[in-house]
């Protein structure tokens, strides 16, 4: 079962990852907030920093939730969203524990981790060995 | 660079928004950043605006990288007329503000006029809201970065803040985003006088770019040839800058005790290898884009300071609020850094100012009674009150507020031989008497006393000879346009002088090839750090400066290393004066250090600029 690993003492909260993602779903461009990882901040000198992208669980709450049947487990374990099918309702972003899948309000439909089709971007570019293709 | 970025324009007295879209011609001319601001600024303000004044225009302008995967592509500059200096002032914030700004779809923010009431911006998408602040003036930075948030029910917007410093107009006020600061020159208080407590960003428009993997391309490039640079990653990454302390002191040129000194015993205590065996480093953050991750958190060990965390202090913070003020309490620097950073202060001039009024104090120039604390070299916790009385105007803290050379004025020309700045920009971490091209660089920095203009990195590394006058000129203007250039691209130097080096070559045209999506070549960037260099000049010039005002203080001149590595140098006034005439003729200015018409012509400017 493939999912991006986070290992979040290591992220130092440079966001390339959400960059670089976001290439994938922008074809002219580069836009963080369309990315399908997200790095989160807390503490008072936003010091404490963590990766959230999508866990591909073996039983997915997101698919479980899923009233089209949108959601679904692929090769390799990946829980694929099918595009045709989703009517952007959102229950899935509400089932999510993780906050990792997300539906912007530009979008129609969410946004959530394929592992780039085997070859994930984020773990690439991430030059502090917080992710890795686990 | 973002194609759809566009110049907004708020006034806040008027409370009207405009928008309209960068000239191509600007661009072509300038790129971004620092060169957008100051162009910007040339043509959209007068001669003889009052920096606090209503009418005064306050700019941002992020680098033309920001908001590409880049590494180092974060840098916005922020630009004003500096009620310090009376000259403008650019000064430049890395972390994640200036992204969101591109992100947002502005190029460029001109801010003018005074809000009737306390107020904060939010610029969303190319929307701009002026909201009310009323209940978040009095806090400190970081608190009035997370109300805002809250208020607005969403985490990931950036604010840039002012805190008390600059609600109460202190000369030397900062912006703080995160824990990043548009620090020096006093633009704090320039927003402080426009009644404007914040400006918030959230940006979900992205940016485009012509060939997105080019860019991954180029990218994957930078992170192989970037990681295999010990300085960047493993030096950098461990220390920051702090490590700087220690090899400047080694050399004898660490300003010590208002520069009465450049040899400090203290040294190993205030450094980044002594402060890391001494348990005080936390972790180390970076900013958007960033391979260095060169923002240490550090923490205090030492009672009264033990647990009090800092995300810093950088070198020029370990430099001014430790050598420059005789303390070798590592602890107590990193809660004056956190205290500066809470209330809005800039740190360099912050403790050049407290240095002065220290020296002044021993040589009995000012009694205890007058300055109200017990303000002598060493005692940290007088620095860390007399912090306070700055920022809220308190006591003696009301003329402290006014900066170095202000306060030398009112207590007389005894005073005034001690002030240590250039223009009232107070001296940062980098020596005039044992560098000589920065010497050469302070004088004629439209800023004054910064050490961003020239940078010291090809005389400390002994790449030039940093005691002879031979070829400095050349020197200066070579490194001036390295960091124009690198200021309208807005990237990070502790990434890009490691790694491309100290001038504009085939590295940085490469950068700008990649980022704009034209062909640039070091001749194309040689120009463009020209040209912004001669526009900042004809601002400086508009205001009244000129080779007369290009000087530096009587210490550096009068005043030879006493001791330490260096001792006997000092800048002879002779060498100066030929070497600045030198620098003149390079960039196509006059003796008296005035542009003139034939390199207003060559760059390009005679069209747009009376």
């Amino acid at each position: 079962m493939a999912r991006i690993g986070v290992n979040a003492d290591k992220c130092t909260g440079c966001r390339l990852c959400e960059f670089v993602c976001s290439s994938r779903r922008v074809g002219d461009g580069f836009n963080p907030s369309l990315a399908a990882i997200v790095v989160k901040f807390e503490g008072e000198l936003e010091e404490e920093i963590t990766p959230v992208v999508c866990r591909q669980c073996e039983d997915a709450p997101c698919a479980a939730a899923c009233p089209a049947g949108a959601l679904s487990v692929g090769d390799q374990g990946v829980v694929v969203l099918d595009e045709q099918a989703c009517t952007g309702c959102g229950l899935c972003v509400q089932a999510c524990p993780y906050g990792a899948i997300r539906l912007p309000p530009s979008r129609p439909t969410p946004i959530k981790c394929d592992l780039c089709g085997g070859s994930p971007l984020c773990v690439e570019f991430c030059t502090y060995g917080a992710l890795a293709l686990e | 660079m973002s194609q759809q970025g566009r110049m907004v324009w708020v006034d806040l007295g008027e409370r009207r928004v405009e928008a309209e879209a960068v000239p191509p011609s600007w661009r072509d001319l300038v790129l971004g950043g620092n060169g957008l601001a100051a162009l910007a600024l040339l043509l959209r303000q007068k001669a003889g605006i009052d920096p606090l004044a209503p009418e005064s225009l306050l700019v941002f302008a992020p680098g033309a990288a920001c908001g590409l995967p880049i590494m180092g592509a974060c840098v916005a500059a922020a630009m004003a007329r500096s009620p310090l200096t009376g000259f403008y002032y650019d000064s430049y914030m890395a972390g994640h503000f200036g992204v969101e700004l591109v992100n947002a779809g502005c190029a460029l923010l001109g801010l003018q006029g005074k809000s009737a009431e306390p107020s904060y911006l939010f610029i969303h998408d190319g929307v701009v809201e002026i909201r009310k602040a009323g209940h978040l003036w009095g806090l400190g930075t970081f608190a009035t970065q997370q109300a805002i948030r809250h208020e607005l029910g969403d985490e990931k917007v950036r604010v840039a803040a002012i805190g008390p410093a600059g609600e109460r107009l202190v000369r030397f006020a900062c912006l703080v985003s995160g824990t990043r600061a548009w620090g020096r020159g006093g633009l704090g208080a320039v927003m402080g006088a426009k009644n404007l407590k914040a400006i918030a960003v959230s940006g979900t428009l992205g940016v485009g770019h012509p060939d997105p993997e080019r860019v991954l391309a180029y990218a994957r490039k930078l992170r192989r040839e970037m990681m295999e640079n010990k300085a960047i990653s493993s030096s950098i990454r461990t220390f920051g800058s702090a490590a700087s302390v220690a090899t400047i002191n080694r050399l004898g040129i660490l300003g010590a005790r208002n520069w009465q000194q450049e040899f400090y015993p203290g040294a190993d205590a205030i450094t980044g290898e002594g402060m890391l065996q001494a348990g005080m480093r936390v972790k180390g953050k970076a900013c958007a884009a960033c391979l260095a991750a060169s923002g240490i958190v550090w923490q205090g060990v030492e009672d009264p300071y033990r647990g009090i965390r800092s995300r810093g202090p950088e070198y020029e913070t370990l430099y001014a609020f430790g050598s420059l003020c005789g303390n070798s309490c590592a602890s107590s620097i990193v809660a004056a850094d956190r205290l500066a950073d809470d209330l809005g202060l800039d740190t360099i001039s912050a403790g050049a100012t407290l240095a002065l009024v220290m020296e002044c104090v021993e040589r009995g120039l000012l009694t205890d009674k007058e300055v109200g604390v017990d303000l002598r070299f060493g005692r940290h916790e007088s620095m860390l009150e007399a912090l306070k009385s700055i920022a809220f105007r308190d006591g003696f803290g009301d003329l402290m507020a006014e900066g170095a050379m202000r306060v030398a004025q009112r207590l007389g020309s005894e005073a005034e031989k001690l002030a240590v700045h250039v223009k009232g920009l107070e001296m940062p971490g980098h020596s005039a008497r044992g560098l000589k091209g920065m010497a050469l660089g302070y004088a004629v920095s439209p800023r004054g006393g910064s050490h961003q203009d020239t940078r010291p990195g090809p005389e400390r590394s002994g790449k030039f000879d940093r005691a002879s006058w031979q070829g400095k000129a050349a020197m200066v203007r070579a490194s001036q346009n390295m960091t124009a250039v690198g200021d309208c691209l807005g990237i990070c130097r502790r990434h890009w002088e490691p790694y491309a080096g100290d001038f504009l070559n085939e590295c940085y045209a490469e950068l700008a090839t990649v980022v704009t999506g034209r062909e640039y070549s070091v001749g194309d960037l040689e120009k463009v750090g020209d040209r912004v260099h001669t526009i900042e000049r004809l601002l400086y010039v508009r205001e009244g400066g000129d080779s007369r005002t290009d000087r530096l203080p009587g210490r550096f001149l009068e005043e030879p290393i006493p001791d330490g590595p260096s001792a006997g140098m000092v800048v002879e006034e002779q060498e100066l004066e030929e070497a600045k005439q030198e620098f003149y003729r390079l960039r196509g200015w006059g003796p008296g250090g005035v542009p003139r018409p034939e390199c207003l012509e060559f760059l390009g400017l005679s069209g747009i600029v009376k």
